[in-house]
């Protein structure tokens, strides 16, 4: 049982929390950024266009053309770069924070686990007469 | 190689910081952003060659018995190292200031290099989290050694005092 825990079990949540944030991060950026508008399917299959005004339409009112990944080349922003330390480091603490949680909670079962196994201490004998 | 630990927490707090500016562009700019992931490429072989020791030794043994740990140290560093070398070969392939210093023309990357270098940078800083965990004692421990403890002598010691208590005074003539 506890072998079947830290080989599978836990190495599997692990990694699914690892996706997971993985996956969140992924979906945020698709739909709250340009960052992935070049991976938009088109009308015609197979087709990738750059969603909003492609297909022949003209560009909203206002449009500056930037680079595709979103990022653009611009010069550097202080406000959207410490955005994204803070960003990353919240990323990391969860993470840290995940697998400490996980390691307290394997050394907690192995304590329990010990404490279950140890036999009662058996009493003195009473001295006979 | 043998180095101290306080060398050892030095390069892995420069590393660290690295990693971060390095994660975001919007900080430094795409041009420092391109040098400083080359020049990241020396700091992450020096500290390869400070644990070149311990490599060794998990290497020759990683199917033998062995601490669990260990191993899981290991294939954490190794997936880290492949990912790092990743985003930056696939960085590389997108650079437009490196490769144009050099006088390499590489044409119009396509979108898949640049995909795949958002992708691998992303998992990089999640499998560092990983790592960061796996050595947290060790980084608390010397971080409270080398940078905590110190810092808490100097404002402790009668020079930091004396300096406050003139600050004090400064202080306390200029509101009169």
């Amino acid at each position: 049982m506890k072998k079947f825990l830290k080989t599978i079990v836990i190495p599997l949540l692990i990694l699914m929390a690892v996706i997971g944030l993985f996956g969140a991060g992924w979906w945020w950026g698709a739909t709250h950024t340009q960052a992935f508008a070049g991976m938009a399917p088109g009308e015609v299959r197979g087709e990738r266009i750059r969603p909003g005004f492609d297909g022949q339409r003209l560009p909203p009112e206002g449009f500056r053309p930037e680079r595709f990944d979103g990022l653009g080349r611009g010069g550097p922003s202080l406000t959207r770069g410490l955005a994204g330390i803070v960003g990353s480091l919240v990323k990391l603490a969860v993470i840290v924070i995940l697998v400490l949680l996980v390691q307290r909670g394997l050394a907690w079962f192995d304590a329990w686990r010990a404490n279950r196994k140890t036999p009662p201490i058996a009493p003195p004998a009473e001295p006979e007469g | 190689m043998s180095v101290s630990t306080k060398t050892n927490l030095i390069l892995d707090l420069t590393l660290f910081v690295a990693v971060l500016t390095l994660a975001t562009p919007d900080l430094t700019g795409m041009t420092i952003h391109e040098w400083l992931g080359v020049a990241f490429v020396a700091a992450l072989l020096t500290h390869l060659l400070f644990h070149w020791r311990w490599i060794v030794n998990v290497t020759t043994q990683f199917f033998r018995k062995l601490w669990h740990s260990s191993r899981l140290n290991y294939v954490v560093n190794l997936l880290f190292l492949a990912l790092m070398t990743g985003a930056l070969l696939s960085g590389l392939m997108i650079s437009e200031s490196v490769l144009a210093f050099f006088g390499i023309n590489l044409g119009e990357p396509g979108p898949a290099w640049s995909g795949l270098h958002h992708t691998l940078s992303d998992a990089a800083v999640m499998v560092l989290g990983l790592h960061l965990a796996l050595h947290w004692k060790w980084i608390v421990s010397n971080l409270n050694r080398y940078v905590v403890q110190p810092v808490g002598r100097i404002s402790d010691s009668p020079v930091g005092r004396s300096s406050d208590n003139r600050l004090d005074e400064r202080n306390q003539t200029s509101n009169l």
